[in-house]
């Protein structure tokens, strides 16, 4: 336990008095905690990727050719599930928020470490019943569970949703440490305006976690009370509205894109002053621009619904509420370029500087071209037709955030070696580029 | 929570109780979800509520209400009695508050019963076919109160694990911030179920 | 630090008491207004003397009174979060059909 003394060596070592399994199992230490994390979301990655290969495989010609039609829908949803609630939701809060936040506002540990250890737990457990489904048996619904096909489906939905809501408590005690930390454990001297703008990222993140996390658990509950006793309130049949379940599960389910996109643009927030040599440009439009994307974001769940069939009022509020996350999120943009511009010589830009741009061709310029939340599909007509169209914009937005593969390995600290950092984002470049194009370009 | 703060050899009392209040926002998140669904489905189904509401008892809603208001009384009353270093006092009053929140399931339990005697319940065949509405408020009704139920359990093995540390020593006059961390959640259990118990019980 | 530590305020005997009382007066009148046919006043009373009830169990019991001004700030934080997400639902809920 990291007050326990001081250790010989490095964090990596084992702990006294502890074996090797137990020392890491039994941790405490953030930094071993978040290297937990990094080894279990790259398993289940790998995992998640296999079955896109899988599927991908399957639909190379007509009629069943390697797999049922039921395993298919199976690997379809579980792929979904463990690429949204098992990679892209803990991926950088919980590796790089763990391991940096407390080093990064000069705390020992985040404020609850063994909570924090108790997250991780959930994660597992919560992931050990997801891939449960594959031997008990499988959820056909797609990740979005909707309603009111979840409630009928002969397959055991149930145990999926339930994994989702154990997945959530491990969101949820991530959360509450990380607000929690930040709010007591900054050194002495370490105002808020002096944070690192990734900490001021991991900060809205946490309030995300905190706050729409808990709305996703209670429908998920509902769903499988629902499929349980029959209670009424997502079923036709009985006088329920399913639509309700679709804005339960976006309050939250579009939340989570912030969750994955707000640390990665902090991690941008970070790597470019580094290689423009200066300070960043506008420090305080882009820490408060995290807190503006987290509330704002929070009031556009709508645009997932246009085709739903809800009330017209409401699509024009949640289509102009989408319009407003353009403002917050292209301060950030723009502070970005205004840092770079007043650098002499181009040349000098190394490739996280070409990351950053491919970041801001990809989230801000291709998106509203095709199929884009920013812009195309906060505009409702255009959503009702490019919702229809499968998979496409989900894997956009989500596979297009896939790039920020490249930030992170540059968040290494220095002690830990140039050669991470320059190997790693090399590798997090390419490899994000030759998993998520060559397949999702039409 | 049950967190230590870890690096700092001193206990942060109010980052304990931060932690605790955000964890209590999650809680009440978790209820906003049904409460809402409830005053959606009251203005779609305004008569078939009224007379489902009709159909319970009020007499054991306030009797259950004055129970958990009372033992909400016992638990912050116990808190003070431990900051006045009262050990004796303050376990008579831990002691009461679980009497109080098992006497609570009790009624419950009994109630549910009733209902689901009479075919009353999600599924049952009072209800069965029931597009009207009448099978929504008792689904509502159901999983908010037993998802409530679940709470009020929680919340009596939380005291009881209290009640043993003050026992202990554990917790004390200068220590005391798990007390109060469980005061806090049961404290919340009890403000849940003020609302709930309107909707159910009163509004018709 | 944001909120500052401070010494642990004693809430006395007789305040809780007189909290309780109070919480038994609010829910008598709830039940009283009950079934008085006032028309939609019959949803909005017993949300307003709930929402009166858990204030006084917030603020007393969950001594929120004594606290640092951040427990209250996120507290209207989230009471906000509520009401907004509440008026969007109901944008949809209300306009259907
Ligand atoms: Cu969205």
């Amino acid at each position: 336990m990291a007050h326990e003394g001081i250790r010989e060596g490095s964090y990596l070592s084992a702990e006294p008095g502890r074996g090797w399994l137990s020392s890491w199992l039994l941790t405490t230490d953030h930094k071993r905690i978040g290297i937990l994390y990094l080894c279990s979301i790259l398993l289940f990655f790998s995992v998640g990727v296999i079955f896109s290969f899988l599927m991908r495989l399957e639909l190379i010609s007509t009629g069943p050719t390697i797999m049922a039609a039921d395993t298919y829908n199976s690997f379809f949803t579980l792929h979904g599930v463990i690429m949204l609630f098992l990679f892209l939701i803990p991926v950088v809060p919980a590796v790089f928020g763990n391991f940096l936040l407390p080093i990064m506002i000069g705390a020992r540990d985040v404020a609850f470490p063994r909570i924090n250890l108790l997250s991780w737990y959930f994660y597992m457990a919560g992931a050990a019943l997801a891939m449960a489904t594959l031997i008990i048996g499988p959820a056909d619904t797609g990740w979005t569970f909707y309603a009111p096909y979840s409630l009928r489906t002969g397959s055991s939905a149930s145990l999926a949703v339930f994994a989702v809501f154990v997945l959530g408590l491990s969101s949820i005690l991530t959360g509450i440490n990380f607000v929690t930390t930040v709010h007591r454990l900054r050194a002495p001297g370490m105002t808020w305006f002096r944070l690192p703008l990734f900490v001021w990222a991991l900060y809205a993140t946490a309030w995300i976690f905190i706050i729409a996390t808990p709305i996703l658990g209670v429908n998920l509950l509902l769903v499988i009370a629902e499929r349980l006793f029959g209670i009424g309130v997502f079923d036709p049949a009985r006088g329920g509205d399913p639509i309700l379940y679709q804005h339960l599960f976006w309050i939250y389910s579009h939340p989570a894109v912030y969750i994955m996109v707000l640390p990665a643009m902090g991690a941008i927030s970070e790597i470019v002053p580094v290689f423009a040599r200066r300070v960043i440009f506008g420090y305080k439009a882009i820490a408060y621009s995290s807190i503006g994307i987290a509330a704002v974001g929070s009031l556009v769940w709508g645009h997932h619904m246009f085709v739903s069939g809800f009330s017209y009022t409401a699509a024009v509020y949640f289509s102009l509420f989408t319009f407003f996350v353009a403002i917050p999120s292209a301060i950030k943009v723009y502070n970005w370029v205004g840092s770079l511009y007043t650098v002499q010589g181009l040349d000098s830009y190394g490739h996280p500087v070409l990351l950053r741009a491919g970041f801001h061709i990809s989230f801000f310029h291709r998106r509203p071209v095709r199929a884009h939340p920013r812009r195309a599909i906060g505009q409702c007509p255009p959503a009702r037709h490019l919702l229809c169209r499968g998979p496409l914009p989900l894997h956009k937005v989500r596979g297009g955030g896939l790039r920020f593969f490249r930030g992170p390995p540059l968040l290494v600290p220095e002690d830990i070696g140039q050669n991470v950092q320059q190997e790693g984002s090399q590798l997090g470049a390419s490899s994000a580029r030759g998993y998520s194009w060559p397949r999702f370009l039409p | 929570m049950n967190g230590t703060t870890g690096a700092h050899s001193h206990r942060d009392y109010t980052g304990s109780k931060i932690g605790m209040w955000l964890f209590l926002f999650t809680e009440f998140f978790l209820f906003f979800g049904p409460i809402l669904l409830y005053t959606i489905f009251r203005f779609r189904y305004p008569q078939a509520f009224i007379e489902a509401s009709r159909a319970l008892d009020t007499g054991v809603g306030v009797f259950n209400t004055v129970l958990l208001l009372t033992s909400s009384l016992t638990m912050a009353l116990a808190i003070t009695a431990m900051q006045k270093n009262k050990k004796g006092l303050t376990l008579i009053l831990l002691g009461a508050t679980v009497s109080a929140g098992a006497v609570f399931l009790v009624n419950k339990y009994f109630e549910w019963g009733a209902k689901i005697s009479h075919g009353i319940y999600p599924g049952g065949e009072a209800l069965a076919g029931n597009a009207d509405g009448g099978a929504i408020f008792y689904g509502l009704y159901f999983f908010a109160t037993g998802l409530h139920g679940i709470h009020v359990l929680a919340g009596m093995v939380i005291i009881i694990v209290a009640a043993l540390m003050v026992h202990e020593g554990k917790i004390n006059s200068k220590d005391f911030v798990k007390l109060e961390n469980s005061g806090l959640y049961w404290h919340l259990v009890d403000v849940i179920w003020i609302y709930l118990f309107p909707i159910f019980y009163l509004i018709r | 630090m944001d909120a500052e530590e401070t010494k642990p305020h004693i809430v006395g005997y007789s305040v809780l008491f007189a909290v309780w009382a109070a919480l038994l007066g609010l829910t008598w009148l709830t039940v009283g207004l009950s079934g008085t046919g006032l028309g939609s006043f019959v949803i909005v009373a017993p949300f307003l003397i709930a929402s009166v009830k858990a204030f006084l169990v917030v603020d007393y019991f969950m001594h929120l009174k004594y606290e640092s001004g951040f427990f209250k700030y996120i507290l209207l934080v989230v009471l906000g979060m509520v009401v907004v997400v509440a008026w969007l639902v109901y944008q949809d809920v209300a306009y259907r059909y």
